[in-house]
């Protein structure tokens, strides 16, 4: 039987020129959920390391109200 | 010497002459405590994520600057206290962080509604999906080329299918697509 290797590549480890900043709102918008939570790295495959440096920009973007902290799907 | 950066959301209201003033204050009070500016953006009018102070919408403004003893606890005061700033957030920042201002302050706010400041990496990924489409458009060319090669073979082995075909094409411009139907099952 063959082994299939299903781990996933970090993107930002393929890409070394993709920054990891919180006004990159746009990409981070892909590491949340629709409710707004941060997806953890074993699901999305991003290294521990690219990791915590997208949870910090993140909740920076959060801050400045560049992305929501939740978002209730009943009400929309 | 160590970089700063602050992110402020001023009041949708503000436009042109207003707005200028209100960003050219800003730039003032990083120069009263101790800091020199070195780019200023203004992203323009943004929706936010979610309501702060009531309001929907925001002028997005960053402001990168430099100094070894900027007085921040002030500076964060006085923002606190500007009743057309809603939000603002400074952090530290690399030099390498550091963008370089393309167009004036006047330009950016004239503009701001026309040319949306887009950071490298949307770009490169703006691009990127410009090209894929591309590419697919020219395998269903081929595609279409590879159809295009056999049909003639299939209408060669049966010629008079095809001129059926035609009739109720040209048919269907005059009459209805029903009667045209009912006439071929007769």
């Amino acid at each position: 039987m063959a082994f299939i290797n299903t781990r996933k590549v970090c993107t930002f480890c393929e890409n070394p020129e993709m920054k990891i900043d919180y006004k990159e709102y746009k990409i981070l918008r892909k590491f949340i959920t629709e409710q707004g939570k941060i997806i953890p790295g074993f699901v999305t495959g991003v290294c521990s390391k690219h990791q915590r440096q997208v949870t910090r920009a993140i909740k920076r973007a959060r801050n400045i109200a560049l992305l929501s902290y939740s978002n209730d799907l009943r009400e929309s | 010497m160590k970089y700063y950066e602050t992110m402020v959301i001023i009041h949708p209201a503000l436009e042109k002459g207003h707005l200028k003033d209100n960003v050219v204050n800003v730039q003032d009070n990083i120069q009263k405590y101790g800091g020199d500016v070195v780019s200023t953006e203004i992203w323009g009018k943004k929706r936010l994520a979610y309501y702060v102070e009531k309001q929907k919408y925001g002028t997005f403004t960053l402001f990168q600057y430099s100094g070894e003893k900027v007085n921040l606890n002030e500076f964060n005061v006085d923002l606190e206290h500007d009743t057309n700033i809603l939000a603002y957030m400074t952090i530290r920042i690399e030099e390498n962080e550091i963008r370089e201002q393309k167009e004036d302050l006047d330009a950016q706010i004239d503009g701001r509604s026309k040319t949306p400041v887009v950071s490298e990496n949307i770009k490169k990924q703006s691009d990127e999906d410009k090209t894929k489409p591309k590419v697919e458009a020219q395998s269903e060319l081929v595609d279409d080329t590879k159809i295009a090669e056999l049909a003639p073979i299939e209408s060669a082995e049966e010629p008079e299918k095809e001129d059926k075909k035609i009739d109720t094409e040209t048919d269907e411009g005059s009459t209805d697509p029903i009667t045209t139907v009912q006439e071929e099952k007769e």
